[in-house]
């Protein structure tokens, strides 16, 4: 298997908000396209202390990459979201963890496990056939959002429309080389 | 009874508060349910009501200042019912914002101290008492779990049976420890994981590194599974075994360790930001409270919109039908007493509108009939005055006008003793119609006329209103001079018939027996004699006045005999001619002049009665001539007048003519300026020319002498053709 770092995205972090996502990298694994985010320490601090309180945190991720065009309008041409649950259990301090799309609950009393887990996803499959093509410019938009959960979908949407609760949304803009 | 009407716009408004009303209401049962499932929802359903309630303001806000706006304009139009509109939304905002502000006041005082109550550092101390009594009950679970493990591996029985290798009596060994401590599984593993003996079963659960406690310690290790429901202790028997216990947590109790937590966590979230919780209650209090206080005050407009605007309506109409517009109908909503009233002030103007219509009918019937009268008044030959109570001139016909010699349009609004002749005001002034017991009266008078004097039969009609109280006169009055004149004319023809024949027979012996007396006295003359002389003086003064008096009866005889004439066309001019003719001996010394008309035809008179008729006129001129003795003038002109319906004969002389006075009594029988003369010629003219259907009249000539003018028909059947008033008042 060969595995070719396409990008590190960090230092070229276009976000008002970069030092929450640190850094997030392709890689290629033949045709498939991964990605890994890794979010700044102290934020993973900020978000262990809400955790500790037994507050449930939604991490909602969404990766996007743009081909850049000279003269017509840019093309998206990936779009994945992936949303993590995470929420610690106060008498049983345990972590409990869960994917949105796999529906799957995981337990951990490690808290760096924990925040590992919401905050450094590793290895998402952005695509399973990519191809870049040559003399081609792309733009890819890590997109994140904190947000209390246990809301309900259409709260979660007024939240966002009437700007309520925390400003807990990142975003990051990179143009890959 | 209230006056409600459902309109379209109230029906929106019920829409809206009900939508609001639900809003709130779920909202609030979300705040409610929020706080038991996640703190979080908390402030945002706070907030999501604070934005609904500003929405709501900013809408009544919007809707108050439109109707404070439109008030304005109104109070400066100066708009009907725009000082009403203001006093009742000033009553509405009077009434409404003390209690509404005391209300929000209180509220947020005690909703302040209810959310301030509920964080306090008791409450907070017992939630944090609370997770903390149930992370204890949780590690009790697990000691005891560590505790029964280590008990059973000090148990001699189960160390002395691990050596007899029987498996059965491990079992019951182990069943026994697993009833005797109400474990739900008790199992003997190796290190390796490989299960020797189990009394009980738990789900299985992946095994910790179980070399780590393989040191001969006999400390237990202790192990939940994810959830954490199940709770494994192991401790090593010796170097071969390790000893499982496993016991389930309670699930009734689990679950309400879940819910103290959960009501924790959210308790904690709550007491995190209550300060911004008292703040989103103030602010939506007081959000409510003007939302209420605009609701109150846009009702006030509303209400006093619907209270002003059909008295506004009822203003106006009352202006329009005050200005004469009675089509005025006002729109009848509901059944209260402003529709009653405006349903009312609809009959009113309904029925005054089939008043006017009926009153314009009539007075167009009463103009019709004035016209009609006026158009009588304007053209009959009497005169008609008509003189208010105070005395001025309402009304003068031209006919009374032309009587008068006064010009009727200018006399209106004149008092009538300005105006009137001193013969008819001294007629009415000894009948003063405004005096009390006035009575209907008539009188004959004679007034003198620009050219004749005219006799006047005047009739005073006093007006009143049937109770007694004087409305002014009218004086009518008839021109009647040709009325005696012909009356006198009648008059005299019977005397001169009777004359005729009392005289005329006894005048011819008169005059044959004076003859005769001649014949035998008189055969011998002696002038000695003086009875010879006296015989003879008187019988031929005997003879002579009984030809005088047969001329005279002969007159007489003529007028009152006269025929009917026979009316032939014949030749006017020749006729004329004839005459001249007749007298031409007499008219040596005159100058003649004679004009007469080329398109006179011949028409339908008596010959011989028109040739008497200029025989007597030319007679009467050629004696006026001598008797003046100055210029010596006759002028005979004919003119064709009226379409050719009449000729004018005109016969104008030089001589000493006739006073204005006597141009009426002219015409009458035995009236004579001359010296000699019966005075009968101008009375046979007269009645020559009425017999033909024409008119005579006397002016003065050009030289100051008299001008005969006769008007007589060329058709037997004279048209109608417009004479002038003259020539009317003559005929």
């Amino acid at each position: 298997m060969i595995t070719m770092l396409i990008a590190g995205c960090g230092r070229h972090s276009q976000s008002t908000n970069h030092t929450v996502i640190q850094q997030t990298v392709l890689l290629l694994q033949g045709e498939k396209l991964l990605a890994h985010s890794e979010l700044a320490p102290p934020f993973l601090l900020q978000l262990g202390e809400q955790l500790a309180q037994g507050e449930p945190l939604l991490a909602s991720y969404r990766f996007r990459i743009r081909r850049l065009h000279p003269w017509l309008p840019d093309t998206r041409i990936l779009d994945k979201p992936l949303q993590r649950h995470i929420r610690k259990r106060l008498i049983t301090e345990r972590y409990e963890l869960r994917e949105e799309q796999q529906r799957l609950v995981h337990y951990t009393t490690d808290e760096q496990e924990a925040l590992n887990f919401i905050g450094n996803p590793r290895f998402i499959l952005l695509a399973n056939r990519f191809k870049p093509l040559p003399q081609t410019r792309y733009q890819m938009e890590t997109h994140l959002s904190i947000t209390p959960s246990g809301m309900s979908r259409l709260f979660l949407l007024l939240n966002r429309w009437l700007s309520l609760g925390k400003p807990m949304e990142f975003i990051q803009i990179t143009e890959l080389p | 009874m209230k006056r409600f009407v459902l309109s379209s716009r109230h029906g929106y408004l019920l829409l809206v508060l009900l939508v609001v009303a639900i809003i709130t209401f779920l909202t609030a049962q979300g705040l409610h349910g929020a706080v038991a499932v996640s703190s979080g929802d908390y402030g945002m359903l706070f907030l999501i009501l604070l934005y609904v309630n500003l929405f709501l303001v900013l809408a009544l806000g919007f809707l108050v200042l439109r109707h404070v706006f439109r008030l304005w304009l109104d109070r400066r139009q100066r708009r009907t019912g725009s000082m009403l509109r203001t006093r009742m939304a000033l009553m509405f905002v009077a009434l409404s914002l003390l209690p509404t502000l005391i209300i929000a006041m209180l509220s947020v005082n005690f909703l302040n101290r209810g959310v301030d109550s509920w964080f306090s550092d008791r409450i907070a101390r017992a939630m944090d008492t609370a997770l903390e009594v149930s992370r204890a009950y949780y590690r009790e679970s697990q000691r005891n779990i560590r505790h029964d493990a280590e008990g059973i591996v000090r148990n001699r029985a189960l160390a002395s049976s691990l050596t007899l290798d029987d498996d059965e009596a491990l079992s019951a060994i182990l069943e026994v420890e697993r009833m005797a401590r109400g474990l739900d599984e008790v199992a003997i593993l190796r290190p390796d994981g490989t299960r020797i003996a189990r009394a009980g079963e738990l789900p299985f659960d992946p095994l910790p590194d179980l070399d780590a406690i393989m040191d001969g310690s006999s400390r237990a290790l202790v192990v939940t599974s994810d959830a954490g429901e199940r709770v494994r202790a192991f401790v090593p028997l010796d170097d071969n075994y390790v000893l499982s216990t496993g016991h389930w947590i309670d699930r009734q109790i689990l679950g309400q360790l879940e819910t103290i937590e959960a009501v924790y966590v959210d308790y904690r979230n709550l007491r995190a930001s209550h300060g911004l919780l008292k703040a989103n209650h103030t602010v939506t209090l007081a959000l409510i409270a003007v939302l209420l206080l605009l609701a109150a005050i846009w009702s006030g407009f509303r209400i006093a919109d619907d209270l002003t605007n059909p008295i506004a309506e009822l203003i106006v109409g009352a202006r329009k039908v005050a200005i004469g517009d009675l089509s005025v109908t006002l729109s009848v909503t509901g059944n209260d007493e402003l529709a009653t009233l405006m349903a009312a002030f609809n009959a009113m103007t309904r029925k005054l509108q089939e008043n006017h219509e009926e009153l314009q009918e009539t007075n167009a019937l009463l103009e019709e009939r004035r016209r009609f009268m006026a158009a009588i008044v304007q053209h009959i030959s009497a005169g008609v005055i008509s003189v208010n109570r105070s005395g001025e001139i309402t009304l003068m016909n031209p006919a009374a006008g032309m009587l008068l010699g006064i010009d009727g349009p200018l006399a209106i609004g004149q008092h009538y003793r300005a105006l009137l002749p001193d013969a008819m005001l001294t007629a009415l002034s000894q009948r003063d119609p405004r005096g009390p017991g006035i009575i209907a009266t008539q009188f004959q008078m004679q007034i003198q006329g620009a050219d004749r004097t005219y006799t006047l039969m005047v009739r005073v009609t006093p007006l009143d209103d049937g109770a007694g109280a004087s409305h002014g006169f009218i004086t009518t009055f008839d021109d009647i001079s040709d009325i005696l004149l012909a009356q006198r004319s009648h008059a005299w023809s019977e005397v001169a018939r009777r004359i005729a024949h009392e005289i005329k027979n006894p005048l011819t012996p008169i005059q044959l027996w004076a003859q005769r007396l001649r014949r035998k006295y008189m055969k011998h003359q002696a002038d000695s004699c003086p009875d010879w002389q006296v015989l003879d003086e008187g019988t031929n003064a005997i003879i002579n006045q009984v030809e005088e008096l047969r001329i005279l009866v002969n007159e007489f005889s003529t007028f009152a005999r006269l025929p009917r004439p026979e009316l032939t066309p014949n030749d006017l001019h020749a006729g004329i001619q004839e005459v001249l003719l007749l007298h031409r001996a007499e008219l040596e010394k005159i100058t003649v002049t004679t004009d007469f008309s080329k398109d006179l035809p011949l028409f339908p008179h008596d010959r011989g009665q028109i040739k008497q008729l200029f025989t007597n006129l030319i007679s009467n001129a050629l004696a006026a001539i001598r008797e003046r003795n100055a210029a010596t003038f006759l002028a005979i002109s004919t003119e064709v007048t009226d379409n050719g319906a009449w000729v004018r004969i005109q016969i104008a002389d030089s001589g000493s003519g006739i006073p204005p006075g006597d141009r009426d009594r002219i015409f009458e029988p035995y009236f004579t300026t001359k010296a000699t003369g019966v005075g009968l010629g101008m009375a046979i003219v007269k009645k020559i020319v009425e017999d033909h259907g024409g008119s005579i009249r006397i002016r003065q000539s050009q030289w100051d002498g008299a001008l005969i003018e006769i008007r007589l028909p060329i058709h037997t059947n004279p048209l109608p053709v417009t004479t002038s008033p003259e020539h009317a008042s003559h005929t």
